[in-house]
């Protein structure tokens, strides 16, 4: 990949170096997002289940 | 939680409960801790033979995996000596504490009535022993094989500094390891990236050491070695108490 | 579940907004570097992760430190709500770090000091996780955390020093420029400002994921104890 003038030719990087770090914040995002359903998920079922075993 | 207190010794010495006897009951825990592991090494042998049959096993294949001849020889010497080091170095101290632990020593020794840190002292300083008695067997071997003359009163004391710091953290570490389930996997792992400034700084002495370079082009390594032995040294000795709590 | 804080919603907002702005600086207002393009954008971001990771990296030390001195477990949650996020920055640091070196020094890669001791970091915080995960006993894992956490964190600034001696006394040369220059700018005040700007951001965003990582980890405890309830009941 030739280069011949940098002001020009560097966009493409900027773009990749732009989309790694926001890409990676919003990786830890949804796995915060993911987790949090699953984790409530779990509570109600958990919770149900000593409701059931109560009654 | 144990409590680290002399009071077998106010028992038997109601007198003399003053610094100095508490001092040298505190050196007479390490001493007996390093001669317990060198005596049991004496008769076994186990934890010797292996760490120097690993080293001579990784001399061997670094000849095949890199082109030591004559010219390269000398660049490559210290790179090949500290990698050879850190790994049968890491077999020493795994060994070490699982025997330790297997064994039952640990509650024992966690029993004795004097402070944590003497045991961090003496498994460290026993480490210290069994990797620089490897160390020394290795240097000849490796000067013979490839007619370089390691036996330098500096590349010695490189040796002796870098050892003295991979030991006191690796001590640390191998005590935490040997307590999990990931065990033998575990300690290269959180030893490797803690201790690469010593491998740097005692790789990049040697080095400056064999190919005789000037002395104010190796004081910045030594100078960081010793400042890294120091400051892991207090480190260690800190947070040893928080490692062997039950 | 607990719900949210208002003060915690109100960050939310706050912080995306904050990131907006923060993006329109750094990829409109800055001046487009001369020598290096458009690519030098990256940098702003760049740094400002890389603070937060070590940034990170420090809270999980200190966090550590007063767990192991009061025991109070709430400060063993604070410690691996921060090292996850400085996981995942750091890394951030590292690919956009070689996504500039590529066009600027023509390598994905640059042993440069920074770049090493981030990597380094990295494996140390890699490290840790893998220590936590293979101790049975929660206090044993959190008191382990807390010491190796220490001794990392200690080993970080010393390992830079190393490589940069290293570097002083070896320079590598790669291309054309000085790779010691990586982040020793000459900026003019408008890139100057898109650089404070971005770094009081990413601290906010640090701030706000800490805190909502803190809350799952008190969720994940409260899961927890319904299940040995229940596998008791």
């Amino acid at each position: 990949m030739l280069f011949q003038e940098a002001s020009v030719n560097t966009f493409n990087y900027m773009l990749l170096g732009f989309s790694a770090i926001l890409g990676i914040m919003a990786l830890f995002l949804i796995s915060l997002v993911v987790r949090f359903r699953n984790l409530c998920r779990d509570l109600e079922q958990l919770e149900g289940n000593d409701v059931n075993e109560r009654t | 939680m144990l409590d680290a207190t002399p009071s077998m010794e106010a028992i038997e010495q109601p007198a003399v409960i003053n610094r100095g006897s508490r001092f040298s009951g505190y050196l007479r825990a390490i001493s007996a801790i390093v001669w317990k592991d060198l005596t049991a090494e004496l008769r076994s042998r186990e934890l010797l033979s292996a760490m120097l049959v690993f080293a001579l096993l990784v001399i061997l294949i670094f000849n095949f995996a890199l082109e030591l001849d004559i010219r390269t020889r000398e660049t490559v010497t210290s790179g090949v000596l500290w990698v050879t080091f850190a790994f049968s170095g890491t077999l020493g101290l795994n060994r070490s504490m699982a025997v330790e632990k297997d064994r039952g020593c640990l509650d024992g020794l966690l029993l004795a009535p004097v402070d944590r840190s003497a045991l961090y002292f003496g498994k460290a300083l026993g480490n210290l022993i069994f990797m620089l008695i490897v160390e020394a067997i290795v240097l000849p071997v490796y000067s013979v094989l490839y007619d370089v003359n390691l036996f330098r009163p500096g590349l010695m004391a490189v040796i002796l500094l870098g050892s003295v710091g991979y030991v006191a953290v690796g001590t640390l570490l191998s005590t935490m390891a040997v307590q999990a389930r990931t065990r033998d996997v575990l300690l290269p792992i959180l030893l490797f990236p803690v201790v690469l400034p010593v491998l740097v700084a005692a790789l990049r002495a040697c080095n400056g050491f064999l190919q005789g370079f000037e002395m104010v082009e190796i004081w910045p390594w030594i100078n960081l070695l010793i400042a890294y032995d120091v400051i892991f040294i207090a480190v260690a000795f800190m947070v040893f108490d928080y490692v062997v709590e039950e | 579940m607990e719900p949210i804080p208002k003060t915690l919603k109100a960050l939310n907002w706050i912080t995306s907004a904050l990131l907006v702005v923060a993006l329109y600086l750094v990829l409109f207002y800055a001046p487009r570097e001369a020598v290096m393009g458009d690519v030098q954008r990256v940098f702003y971001f760049h740094v400002s992760v890389g603070w937060v990771g070590g940034l990170a990296f420090l809270v999980t030390a200190i966090a550590g430190g007063v767990y192991l001195a009061r025991g109070d477990h709430r400060w063993d949650q604070i410690a691996l709500a921060s090292v996850e996020i400085g996981l995942f920055f750091t890394l951030a640091n590292i690919i956009s770090g070689s996504v500039w070196a590529r066009p600027i020094w023509n390598t994905w890669w640059t042993w440069d000091p920074r770049l090493v001791t981030a990597s380094v970091m990295e494996l140390v915080y890699i490290a840790y996780l893998l220590l936590r995960q293979g101790v049975e006993d929660p206090d044993r894992r959190a008191r382990f955390g807390a010491v190796y956490s220490i001794v990392g964190f200690i080993s970080v600034p010393i390992t830079f020093l190393s490589i940069r001696i290293f570097r002083t006394i070896h320079p590598v040369v790669i291309g054309s420029g000085d790779p010691a220059a990586m982040g020793s700018l000459n900026m003019d005040p408008k890139m100057r400002v898109a650089f404070f700007f971005s770094l009081f951001t990413f601290t906010l965003i640090y701030v706000t994921l800490l805190w909502h990582r803190l809350r799952l980890q008190r969720l994940a405890e409260r899961v927890e104890q319904a299940k040995r309830k229940v596998l008791s009941a």
